[in-house]
């Protein structure tokens, strides 16, 4: 058991050190909306709110008063990616790694304390033009190579507690970080080949800062219905050029993020979930040079568990879910939508006087996006943890 | 005592590592974009020159690196281009003391006891890098005086430090004339001389240091270049007096000697001969630049140039018709251009690594220093100027700003390439392929 959750964690350090860009959307506007979620969420199509039972999840603030016990999460989620201009037979793909949330929570003066680690914004990608340049006279096929290499996450500590015995409130605090690079070469192909010839390249990196607050509330209307509700407000996402940087810094206008969700216990062991969410990114286009558009970005997910299923003997929860979500920025014009269909399966890994202390949650998603003249289809797994008193 | 599931099946083990594995294991790849919408604007590459006056300064000529006996051939000429006259001296190696010999039974032996009763010395010449298209005469002569193949110039037999002994006939006299022979190219690369076996004899006492020979030009206005001379020994053998033997030795020492030294040119550059000509000069790069449009329209300007900017940069020469006939160039010449490392230690300052890519230099057909006058040569300097742009060295030295032009080896030709210098309407200029764009910015 021991061996196994070492192996784990080793597993998911590592993946933590490799991450990629996961979708070619990356690229539109200051990039692709990352969900902190573990893989319970995404099992069941949820924006990770309103979930029976309690959760340690930065979009649902209530919900970490509920934890009785000292708690850490942390999830993995591999992405494999086709895309496809609408119209071409040409498919490229993508493959990459995310380590989208670390949590840790600690019951405190009758309520619980959180610190998280979570991902926000993916920036990751890349691209080619082939150009024709006069090399002191002589024309040659010449080729730039751009990159983008970066992410914006966010560094919350939080505290939640019951107000009610059936009400739990929470608030999140904390700040946006990261860095993004961004790189520029021409290489002169054969020309270069004698030496003689050197690539140009430029460069900038710039970090990332700002303030980011969230609050809500998870109540339970009776024993079989919940419901949870969220707001994420933020300052401008700072950008701030490094010293050698040439490019300006800039701030982007990050919008106030609206959740809700909640879920029905339609019968002992059956439990459907639902959630919704809004963004209107709109105003951050007076940010964008580049002249990408923004949108109110909408959602929604519904899904059902069944608690009680059993697997190779085990209880092993299995799950089913739906999603549907507007991303914020176009590719080229016209909305980007994705839609997914999701499943997974708990695992309990540690159960002690009936308290679980350890699960395993695993989920799958397959989905599309779809916009811009672009269609992307994609495999996303998402491997969490979770330990209690470990 | 509370009830515990621990999962240690082999099964779902082995499931949990299999996800794990694909976690972990997963290939990176990340997205490319379908189009160049989402790419930060083309930068531009552009050419741009610089005059002299722009970037150079300080242009001096040294000579006299190297030494002819390191050249690895033989100048021979008479009266070419009316003033030059050079010969080449030889002297060659231990002849061989044994050899395997068929004796009257049909066995291999080795005969220490060889007699040398005649030879022919073969002289092999480079058709292309001579001058002659016809026939020319030679003479091969025994030298009659002491000399040193390492310091033996035209009047001196030994010219080294403290010690200078001159022939007592300028050009490696007094002489005994050995043979005669004629070369046309046009039959044959090599030249053959008879020797007799008096002089195979002379030739082969180690301990004499007058011993050599002496190949000159009979035939005028001519200049050829030798590749190398062996002495073909006939030599009769002990075990099997009726087998005739033909040893071959090769040059001990060679070097050449020749009449008329070449002045420095009161302008202009002049690279190679032997011993070698270098043509030094400082660049001094504008700080920034006001032009042209298309610069800064994609760039902004005044425009400082960064060492990223310049793709490529070239010492952009013309060609003159060599000065000074007698070392005109008969064959392509190879130059290589290095940094001067110290200004002031000139002409013995140390130079640095090659700036040229390749081993085998900036080639330039011979013509360009002839009738084809003002030809463009180009020599690279890519990482020199980016270097210089850079600033200082890390330990906060200057980075040297002197270059010396020089020939691929030192000596590595006897003619020498010769270009218009500052002031000519053919002055050198600095030629510069820069690629800039406007700073990069988030989208």
């Amino acid at each position: 058991m021991r061996s196994y959750l070492a192996s784990l964690m080793l597993a998911l350090a590592l993946c933590a050190a490799s991450v990629s860009g996961q979708s070619i959307f990356n690229s539109a506007g200051v990039g692709l909306p990352l969900e902190a979620l573990d893989g319970r969420s995404r099992a069941l199509g949820s924006f990770g709110i309103g979930l029976p039972g309690a959760s340690l999840l930065p979009a649902d603030p209530g919900g970490a008063g509920r934890l009785l016990l000292p708690t850490g999460v942390m999830s993995a989620q591999p992405t494999w990616a086709e895309y496809t201009e609408d119209g071409s037979g040409e498919i490229q793909d993508s493959q990459g790694g995310r380590f989208p949330l670390i949590g840790m929570a600690y019951p405190v003066l009758g309520g619980t304390a959180t610190f998280q680690l979570t991902s926000f914004l993916d920036q990751n990608f890349a691209g080619e033009r082939p150009v024709t340049v006069d090399l002191g006279g002589v024309p040659v096929e010449a080729t730039d190579f751009f990159s983008q290499d970066g992410s914006v996450s966010t560094i919350l500590v939080g505290f939640g507690r019951y107000i009610l015995p059936n009400t739990v409130v929470g608030l999140n605090i904390g700040r946006y970080a990261g860095t993004v690079e961004r790189q520029l070469a021409r290489s002169f192909g054969d020309a270069a080949e004698s030496g003689d010839v050197a690539a140009y390249e430029t460069r900038g990196l710039w970090s990332y800062s700002g303030e980011v607050i969230s609050g809500g509330f998870s109540t339970d209307l009776s024993s079989v219905i919940r419901v949870a509700a969220s707001a994420t407000w933020s300052t401008d996402l700072g950008a701030q050029a490094r010293e050698e940087t040439a490019g300006l810094s800039r701030s982007f206008s990050i919008p106030l993020q609206l959740l809700v969700g909640t879920s029905v216990r339609l019968s002992p062991g059956l439990t459907v979930v639902a959630s919704a969410t809004r963004a209107d990114w709109s105003r951050i286009e007076e940010n964008l040079i580049s002249g990408a558009k923004a949108r109110a970005a909408r959602g929604f997910g519904v899904g059902l568990e069944l608690s009680q299923a059993r697997v190779l003997g085990k209880e092993a929860p299995l799950r089913v879910g739906y999603r549907s979500t507007e991303l914020p920025f176009t590719l080229r014009s016209g909305g980007v939508n994705e839609r997914l269909f999701s499943g997974g399966l708990a695992l309990t890994l540690n159960e002690t006087d009936g308290v679980i202390l350890a699960t395993t949650d695993l989920a799958v998603e397959r989905g599309q996006r779809s916009g811009g003249g672009v269609t992307e289809d994609f495999w996303r797994g998402t491997i969490s943890v979770r330990l209690a008193s470990f | 005592m509370g009830t515990t599931i621990d999962l240690s099946g082999r099964l779902m083990t082995g499931v949990l590592l299999a996800v794990l594995s694909g976690v972990v294991g997963c290939r990176e790849t990340i997205p490319t974009s379908l189009d160049d919408v989402q790419l930060p604007d083309e930068p531009l590459t552009l050419e741009i020159q610089l005059d002299w006056n722009q970037f150079g300064s300080g242009l001096e000529v040294f000579g006299g690196y190297g030494k002819p006996r390191e050249l690895g051939a033989g100048i021979i000429a008479e009266s070419y281009a009316g003033t030059l006259s050079a010969r080449t001296l030889v002297r060659f190696a231990k002849y061989p003391a044994k050899a395997s010999v068929v004796d009257a039974t049909g066995t291999t032996r080795e005969d220490e006891n060889l007699t040398y009763v005649g030879g022919r010395v073969m002289a092999w010449f480079d058709s292309d890098a001579s001058t002659n298209t016809g026939p020319v005469d030679l003479v091969l002569a025994a030298v009659q005086h002491e000399w040193d193949g390492g310091t033996a110039n035209w009047s001196s037999a030994v010219d080294s430090v403290g010690v200078d002994t001159p022939w007592p006939e300028a050009g490696g006299g007094p002489v005994s004339v050995v043979d005669t022979a004629t070369w046309d190219p046009a039959e044959s690369d090599t030249v053959s001389f008879f020797v007799d076996s008096a002089q195979v004899a002379a030739w082969g006492d180690s301990s004499d240091e007058t011993r050599g020979a002496r190949i000159e030009l009979v035939t005028p206005g001519e200049r050829l270049f030798m590749h190398a001379a062996f002495l073909h020994l006939t030599t009769r053998s002990s075990i099997n007096p009726d087998t005739t033997l033909i040893l071959t030795t090769s040059a001990d020492q060679a070097t050449f000697i020749y009449d008329h030294v070449s002045q420095p040119p009161v302008d202009g550059f002049r690279i190679g001969g032997t011993p070698s000509w270098r043509t030094v000069l400082d660049l001094n790069l504008p700080d920034e630049l006001t032009g042209p449009p298309e610069l800064c329209a994609a760039a902004g300007c005044p425009f400082v140039i960064s060492p990223k900017d310049v793709s490529f940069a070239g010492l952009s020469l013309r060609s003159r018709t060599t000065e000074d006939a007698a070392f005109q160039p008969s064959d392509s010449m190879r130059f290589d251009v290095r940094a001067v490392l110290s200004r002031d230690a000139l002409p013995k300052s140390p130079l640095g690594e090659s700036l040229i890519q390749g081993p085998f230099g900036t080639v330039t057909p011979s013509e360009f220093f002839g009738l084809q006058d003002g030809q463009v040569v180009e020599i690279p300097i890519t990482s020199f100027v980016r270097d210089l742009l850079s600033g200082p060295e890390p330990t906060g030295r200057a980075r040297p700003n002197t270059l010396a032009l020089i020939s691929l080896a030192e000596p590595s030709s006897f003619a020498f390439a010769s270009f218009h210098g500052p002031g000519s309407p053919m002055e050198p200029m600095l030629k510069l392929i820069l690629t800039v764009s406007r700073p990069m910015e988030l989208p």
